[in-house]
């Protein structure tokens, strides 16, 4: 990159000398990444720890103090020139996106060994590289849009939306860690919990307590597929979606016509076939018509996908072919339980997927159950969140959205005002 | 509607899209000559429209789930947006490569007809979904139409006969599939912090989407202040669209994917 970006002026001019363009820019990136991979080499403790509030504050204030000071008094020496210039600007990101990139593609498995682990490279989210690589990029993008920013008029406006804005999201995100609480909770039905724990199993205590009431599974309809009973993969000539199964519909896979006589969403083996039941561990299953297309011949039987207690049922072909019934896929995971907080009356709610409910500054998702009991499952087991500095970085994207519509809204025009300048 | 429908669909409106960007190069003109292309290259994309809506309503959930979904939607806005552009610039040959590349999404859709299923994860039910995938495969498709300009500047560049005007075309593209860009990944977020508990992870498909951003990020800026120079950003934006199509669909692939929520197939 830096060879094609050098242009004939630059080629004879001596490293080092002002101003810095993009030779000494790609030269300071590079010198980061190895002082970020140097500290992880030297460091005895892998990685970046974030402290937490007041001490990651204190850091932002200092960071920030210091970019405005520099704004405000050292505005014309070199240093604070380039910085705020063209070559960093564009280094600063390429060595962001060099980061990311060896994030995108080396597997990230913390506590392995080796010198690669040493250096950071199995944990790039907290190694020093991307805080060499964040701070760069927050001092070249916070000392332009201070520059930029005066005076504060509505032509600058989408600049300062975009460059401030992204500025808050990383110094806030990256800030933000240090008080970052993710902590599961394991609910069993009836018990009142009022702690959590984290990756290293350490239990945490709640300003709340929650009792589960009840877990429960909604499906959607399960479906029928012909599958190799020897293998249990479906069939070679099957194409596009499987056909759910409902009572009364008919349906067709290939070579089969297939009648749905009977269907029980939760039943019980029942002498040959089943019986509507709702007994824990009631796999659905379905009495079908088969008519074979080529023979013309009928029969008739039940398939079940089965459960943690009952087996499977199928009806055999023939050539080793089955038609099976899929296990039926997710539509809501639920937990009912019952919140209480120091403060107010105990409370009902419902916890699901894509809708966590907010109690005492944290949040509760749902986030696993006992898989091997399925939907009769009497744990659920939640992921609560805490993340004070959430209205910080939502800050910050919020001014990136409005940004991304400015653009979208003047596109060509801003680039012809800008090159105006 | 179904996907069993889309032969027809797919294949009508490739015939249409064909014979109206073939037409535009033919010699001569009056006003019938000049209103046929337009009348055939809007008739596919209402066609295609509409087999778009009625799968949208016989899924009853918004076709934007698998790989073969998104196709789609790519082929259809590569149609789209290289029509409108063409209305735009006048450029026959801008036409002619957008419809091209949305055959290739047709073609590929018709030899590898997937499951098009009609359940819908929990995670996925979300009202962030539809507009953080639409955002997306709309910037997508600008930014691939970016792509085609450029091999098309590096061709003319190696001949020496570019001409400025074309970068200008790229540019705008490119500003406007940023902007798309920028509100997928932020919706992206928004969504993740609902549904997953936190709005940046690091998943492998997270990370190939932002730097994807920065890709085209740096070929905005490079741009902005080298505005003579023509084959840096033309190659750059070249390698942008790399990156681009990994973070689409290389991800799945990759080892560091592992355990990806976005891995879908």
């Amino acid at each position: 990159m830096s060879d094609k970006n050098k242009s004939k002026v630059e080629k004879g001019r001596k490293m080092w000398s002002d101003p810095w363009r993009y030779r000494e820019s790609f030269t300071v990136a590079l010198l980061l990444l190895a002082t970020g991979i140097l500290i992880e080499l030297v460091t005895p403790h892998p990685g970046v720890t974030v402290p937490g509030f007041p001490a990651n504050m204190f850091t932002g204030m200092v960071f920030i103090t210091t970019l405005v000071f520099l704004h405000l008094f050292y505005r014309k020496s070199p240093l604070v020139k380039w910085l705020s210039g063209v070559p960093a600007a564009v280094s600063s990101i390429t060595l962001f996106s060099l980061v990311a990139l060896l994030l995108g593609i080396i597997p990230q498995r913390g506590g392995s060994d080796g010198i690669f682990a040493a250096a950071g490279f199995t944990h790039i989210t907290n190694s020093w590289m991307i805080v060499m690589a964040q701070m760069y990029v927050l001092a070249s993008l916070g000392l332009v849009t201070l520059r930029r920013s005066l005076p504060l008029n509505w032509k600058n406006a989408g600049f300062l939306l975009n460059h401030a804005g992204l500025w808050i999201v990383i110094a806030g995100a990256s800030l933000g860690t240090g008080d970052l609480q993710r902590l599961k909770m394991d609910l069993h039905k009836g018990e009142t919990i009022w702690y959590g724990y984290d990756a290293q199993n350490r239990t945490y205590e709640l300003p709340f307590a929650v009792r589960l009431d009840n877990f429960h599974i909604e499906e959607y309809p399960p479906k029928a597929g012909i599958f190799d009973g020897r293998t249990g993969r479906l069939a070679d000539d099957i194409r596009g979606d499987l056909p759910h199964i409902y009572e009364g519909d008919e349906f067709t896979l290939p070579g089969y016509r297939i009648t749905v006589e009977k269907f029980f969403p939760s039943a019980w083996p029942d002498g040959e076939g089943f019986m509507q039941s709702d007994e824990t561990g009631s796999p659905p299953a379905a009495k079908l018509t088969v008519t074979s297309s080529g023979s013309g011949e009928t029969y008739s039987g039940w398939i079940s996908c089965g459960s943690f207690l009952i087996s499977p049922s199928y009806i055999m072909l023939g050539n080793n072919m089955v038609l099976a019934m899929t296990e039926p896929q997710t539509r809501r995971y639920i937990s009912e339980v019952r919140i209480y907080t120091q403060d107010d009356e105990p409370e009902d709610k419902i916890i699901e997927v894509n809708d966590a409910p907010r109690v005492s500054g944290w949040r509760l998702y749902q986030f696993s159950y006992d898989t091997s009991r399925g939907k009769w499952s009497e744990l659920s087991i939640l992921e609560i969140v805490r993340d004070p500095w959430l209205p910080v970085v939502y800050t910050g994207i919020f001014m990136l959205l409005a940004g991304a519509l400015y653009i979208l809204w003047l596109g060509k025009d801003i680039k012809t005002e800008k090159s105006k300048e | 509607m179904e996907w069993t429908n889309f032969p027809f669909f797919g294949v009508t409106t490739a015939l249409l899209w064909v014979m109206g960007s073939a037409i535009v190069w033919f010699p001569g003109s009056g006003r019938i000559k000049n209103a046929i292309p337009h009348m055939l290259i809007i008739a596919g994309i209402a066609l295609f429209g509409f087999f778009l809506a009625a799968l949208w309503i016989s899924l009853g959930r918004a076709p934007m789930r698998t790989l073969g979904e998104t196709r789609l939607w790519y082929a259809f806005f590569l149609g789209a947006i290289g029509y409108i552009a063409y209305l735009r610039w006048r450029y026959k040959w801008f036409l002619s490569y957008s419809i091209m590349m949305s055959l290739v999404f047709i073609i590929i859709n018709l030899v590898f007809p997937e499951n098009f299923s009609k359940t819908l994860v929990p995670a996925l039910q979300s009202p962030w979904f539809v507009p953080h995938v639409i955002v997306y495969i709309f910037g997508y498709a600008l930014l691939g139409a970016a792509t085609l300009v450029s091999v098309k500047g590096l061709y003319l560049d190696y001949f020496r006969t570019f001409r400025k005007s074309l970068i200008a075309l790229s540019d705008n593209l490119v500003y406007l599939g940023f902007a798309f860009l920028t509100l997928g990944l932020l919706f992206g977020a928004i969504w993740a912090k609902e549904a997953w508990g936190h709005y940046w992870t690091w998943d492998p498909k997270e990370t190939w989407a932002f730097v994807t951003w920065l890709a085209y990020l740096l070929y905005i800026h490079y741009r902005h202040f080298h505005p003579s120079r023509v084959r840096t950003p033309l190659w750059m934006l070249s390698c942008a669209f790399i990156i681009l199509l990994i973070a689409w669909f290389g991800v799945n692939y990759l080892p560091a994917a592992r355990g990806s929520i976005h891995v879908y197939t």
